[in-house]
């Protein structure tokens, strides 16, 4: 099994990727249960919860909601929907396919 | 054998170096603290809740007992905070600048790099998210709402300079930290393509996460989320701090004058004491941006975001970042053109 992609340009060394996220999770892992451990393994229960304040930013959030509600979701509801997104992934694809440009960047 | 204790030896020396990272990153901004408290002490202000250091709370925080909410999911609240400094380790990895010799390889991928940060970012909004506290889901979502608002910048500088630098030097990889370098410093850029630039530069800076009130990089407010203390709460706290040093990092990488240090030490470029001196004055760079050139962009963002109703300000940051986008491309295609006419 390959556990790295090399193209012309990059290379992903998804080992090392991995390696470092094991290795670090694993020791923070252990320091917090250490800590833990200190107190009998057990953490305290805090019964209380802070209130939330005030978020200025809900006005957007209800739009949003109100966006996907009013306009995605019947889309989403519609019954041949699975066909439907399939032709337009077809269509996509078939766009770039046939649109493709000569490479380099160019304009 | 030799080979194994050569990399085990580039690991701990790499090990070391993410480590003076960190440690930089706590430190810079425990002394932007302090700095703030003398100030605000000898002009009399009383905004101590303003002012806090996170080294010294980072400190207690390990010795403190740890508390969770009743209603909180245990173990992703208690390891969570893990796995978001794990997952966003390998960006250190794959930096030059937090590693001389990096851990991956190509390091300087940018594409890599956004992985990690999108990968630590939604592990931590589902860390916070896991609490259960009103409090800790308007944390989640303002962290979300941070999250997005520096990725829109960042992702659209990068991605238009990309192109620009496939114009300007077809066959060369495009999401590299290095051509990026090479593109600001090699003056191929014109002028609409500099404004561009700064604007993305000025955009970054300004939408590196902060903490509103004290106008410093820790994830949590003092005494915001008063429920969740302990250890995992400081492993947070290191990772909200470190995150916005890398992000400064990235900014400062790009127009950092490598070529002109390199320049007047011609013939020992690659010796030890140079490389040292060079990662000494780069990360000077990235505290002294944080400390004097961020805070101004938070204020002026501040300022604008208080004018303007939610959604004008998000449609403020959409048309800076389209007209940042624009200069840009403006500048390729003029490029474009002029080659054409040759």
């Amino acid at each position: 099994m390959s556990y790295r992609l090399a193209t012309g340009y990059f290379v992903w060394d998804f080992l090392a990727w991995i390696l470092i996220f094991a290795v670090a999770a694993a020791l923070l892992s252990v320091c917090i249960t250490l800590v833990l451990k200190r107190q009998n393994g057990r953490f305290v229960k805090s019964g209380t919860c802070s209130p939330a304040e005030p978020d200025i930013f809900s006005a957007l959030d209800d739009k949003i909601y109100a966006f996907r509600k009013d306009c995605v979701e019947p889309w989403l509801d519609m019954d041949n929907i699975h066909i439907i997104a399939v032709a337009v992934l077809f269509f996509l694809f078939s766009l770039a396919v046939f649109c493709r440009g000569e490479g380099g960047g160019g304009i | 054998m030799t080979s194994f204790f050569e990399g085990a030896l580039r690991i701990l020396y790499a090990a070391i170096l993410m480590g003076a990272v960190v440690f930089v990153a706590v430190t810079a901004e425990s002394l932007h603290y302090k700095t703030l408290s003398v100030l605000n002490k000898r002009t009399g202000r009383s905004s101590a809740r303003d002012v806090h250091m996170p080294f010294g709370l980072i400190k207690s925080s390990f010795a403190r007992t740890v508390i969770l909410p009743e209603k909180a999911c245990v173990p992703i609240s208690l390891y969570g905070p893990a796995l978001v400094f794990s997952a966003f380790l390998p960006v250190c990895a794959s930096l030059p600048f937090c590693t001389p010799v990096p851990l991956l390889d190509n390091g300087n991928d940018i594409l890599q790099m956004f992985q990690f940060f999108l990968t630590a970012e939604a592990l931590a909004i589902i860390a916070v998210a896991s609490i259960s506290c009103p409090s800790a889901h308007a944390v989640a979502r303002r962290m979300a709402k941070d999250a997005f608002g520096y990725m829109l910048p960042l992702v659209s500088g990068f991605a238009s300079i990309a192109w620009y630098f496939n114009i300007a030097e077809p066959g060369a990889d495009p999401f590299s930290l290095s051509s990026l370098s090479f593109l600001l410093h090699e003056g191929v850029l014109g002028r609409l393509g500099i404004v561009g630039a700064l604007l993305f530069i000025l955009l970054i800076i300004s939408h590196v996460p902060h903490n509103g009130t004290g106008m410093g990089c820790a994830l949590f407010g003092d005494g915001e989320l008063a429920e969740y203390q302990g250890c995992q709460r400081a492993v947070m706290q290191i990772w909200g701090v470190l995150r916005s040093y890398i992000i400064i990092a990235l900014v400062v990488y790009s127009i950092f004058p490598w070529d002109y240090l390199k320049s007047q030490v011609s013939g020992v470029a690659i010796s030890w004491w140079f490389q040292a001196l060079n990662l000494l004055l780069f990360w000077l760079a990235v505290v002294a941006v944080r400390f004097f050139l961020a805070p101004l962009c938070w204020k002026a963002s501040g300022y604008l975001e208080k004018r303007f109703s939610a959604n004008a300000r998000l449609l403020l940051a959409f048309a800076l970042a389209f007209a940042a986008i624009a200069l840009v491309v403006s500048d390729a295609v003029r490029l474009s053109l002029d080659a054409a006419a040759f």
